[in-house]
């Protein structure tokens, strides 16, 4: 399904001048066979980007909280990318939009409510005989993924954490601190003993470790859609939380101080915050003793019994945010419309639909690596040697 | 005043800690920048060049195009690259003055601050 003049399948990477689809925009080029769209409300940003690309990207203007402008884009296209956030905010226009454009879908929605919505559409995409594939970025998305690879390894029923490590130094767009204040300040589902639970944001507290620079961080549950989506596809599944932290460590109390002050408890006053935010981030980085690493990292640990024994198989993988974020929708809108991935009508998380070996391999292609562990015991005997070594100040060696 | 050779000399050391530091090699991915740094009392530009998820090449010369431009004394530049001082202390204190996008300069300050922890 080309545009005219082109017998290319189009993808329209939609927000394509953004700190993340910009990425996408130019994996895809940089993988060919496709014609890409870089689709932005910023018209003139996404034509300078399409400029440094090649012939086989071009630019074009989207408003896409307008469902007319979504569906001028979309027109003609094989496939869209939606990097358009806040995702509480877009995900689920977008992905309607992409059901009566007839258009597959590959969004990074990392919004919890927004996902369930999103689920909400399955019957109109079947019908459609569309494909929405939600979550597509880091977490959730590579995390969704290794959670699945680690379950395969293990029998009985599985417990499963998810913890991701965002840097200050490491993000720039406003959206993504919005999703952050959004992901902080509600209650977040959380998969427990086989049921779904309301947890608080920023409780639940578990330590957990990651390689250096990052180290032993003491993470909490925030809204995020992996435990929202990951026991719908794992029925071995019996808990899934996921759990978040900011670097600098000093960010935690900042985000707690600006709760208890009352800063965050409307959309109205998280949009200023955020707008006030963003100029600031390279003096939050700052906040500690040090500069927080340029870095950001997800970790997905799965317990479960190995010959009869409680066993924990650990996937992690540290890199900058926008390379784990902008990689792995490109390559899964690219496996989409080059057939190296079926397509089944529906909405699908990557847990799902994504072919989860050839995906790692891609990645693994762009040089993202995937580290494993394994260990004795559960995710609590996990989280207490990781307590452990925080609290003997022992770092955990790269 | 330094030598304008010394400079050379700390950004050469920079690129070889860079190449063994496997933070700063994850945090250059997909990061091709040059970096210019001019010294102003010393009348020169040198230039950092990272390509291909690695510091490629230090020169002392200016190679466009120019991506980060940062400017202090000859003594600044030899403090920072050197793991001496401190970019954002200094930066604040209005010794250096760094031309660039808000997350070119914290990835910058970051690469800086991992070499010499």
């Amino acid at each position: 399904m080309g545009r005219e003049g082109s017998s290319l399948p189009t993808v329209v990477v939609l927000g394509g001048a953004g700190d993340m689809g910009s990425r996408v925009v130019k994996e895809l080029a940089s993988r060919g066979g496709v014609r890409v769209v870089a689709a932005d409300f910023r018209v003139v940003r996404a034509r300078r980007l399409a400029e440094t690309q090649g012939e086989a990207v071009e630019a074009a203007f989207v408003d896409a909280g307008d469902p007319r402008s979504l569906a001028r884009v979309l027109d003609g296209a094989a496939a869209a990318v939606n990097c358009v956030g806040p995702f509480f905010r877009y995900a689920e226009k977008v992905a309607l939009a992409c059901v009566r454009a007839g258009v597959h879908l590959v969004d990074i929605c990392d919004d919890d409510d927004a996902t369930i919505r999103e689920l909400a559409l399955d019957g109109l995409a079947r019908e459609a005989g569309v494909m929405l594939c939600v979550g597509v970025g880091w977490t959730p998305g590579i995390s969704n993924v290794l959670a699945a690879k680690a379950a395969a390894e293990l029998e009985g029923p599985l417990d499963c954490d998810i913890t991701w490590v965002g840097s200050t130094a490491d993000a720039e767009g406003r959206a993504v601190i919005l999703h952050v204040l959004h992901a902080i300040t509600r209650s977040t589902p959380a998969y427990l003993d086989g049921g779904w639970v309301d947890l608080p944001a920023l409780t639940h507290e578990r330590w957990v470790a990651f390689p250096e620079p990052i180290g032993p961080v003491q993470a909490y549950v925030c809204g995020h859609p992996e435990p929202v989506t990951m026991p719908r596809y794992l029925p071995r599944l019996r808990s899934c939380v996921l759990r978040g932290y900011l670097l600098p460590h000093e960010i935690q109390d900042i985000a707690r101080g600006m709760i208890d002050l009352g800063l965050v408890d409307t959309v109205k006053k998280k949009e200023a915050l955020a707008g006030l935010l963003q100029p600031v981030l390279p003096l939050l980085a700052h906040v500690g003793d040090g500069v927080a690493p340029a870095l950001s990292a997800v970790r997905a640990d799965v317990s479960g019994l190995k010959d009869g024994r409680p066993r924990t198989v650990s996937y992690l993988a540290v890199d900058t945010m926008e390379r784990l974020t902008g990689i792995p929708p490109a390559v899964a809108a690219h496996m989409l419309v080059t057939g190296a991935m079926e397509v089944r009508p529906g909405v699908w998380a990557p847990e799902g639909c994504l072919p989860a070996e050839a995906f790692l391999d891609e990645l693994a292609g762009r040089d993202i690596e995937v580290e494993r562990e394994e260990s004795e015991g559960t995710l609590e005997d996990l989280a207490r040697r990781a307590a452990e070594e925080a609290g003997q100040g022992r770092r955990v060696p790269a | 005043m330094s030598d304008p050779t010394e400079l050379t000399a700390a950004l050469e050391e920079f690129r070889d800690r860079a190449a063994a530091n496997r933070a700063v090699r994850l945090m250059i991915k997909d990061w091709d920048r040059n970096i210019h740094l001019t010294a102003t009392d010393a009348d020169g530009t040198w230039t950092i060049v990272v390509a291909a998820g690695r510091v490629d090449r230090v020169v002392p010369e200016p190679v466009e195009p120019r991506h980060i431009h940062i400017l202090g004394s000859l003594d600044t530049l030899i403090g920072i690259f050197r793991g001496r001082l401190d970019p954002a202390r200094e930066y604040a204190r209005g010794t250096v003055k760094f031309i660039g996008s808000a997350k070119d300069e914290m990835r910058v300050d970051s690469i800086i601050q991992h070499l010499w922890p």
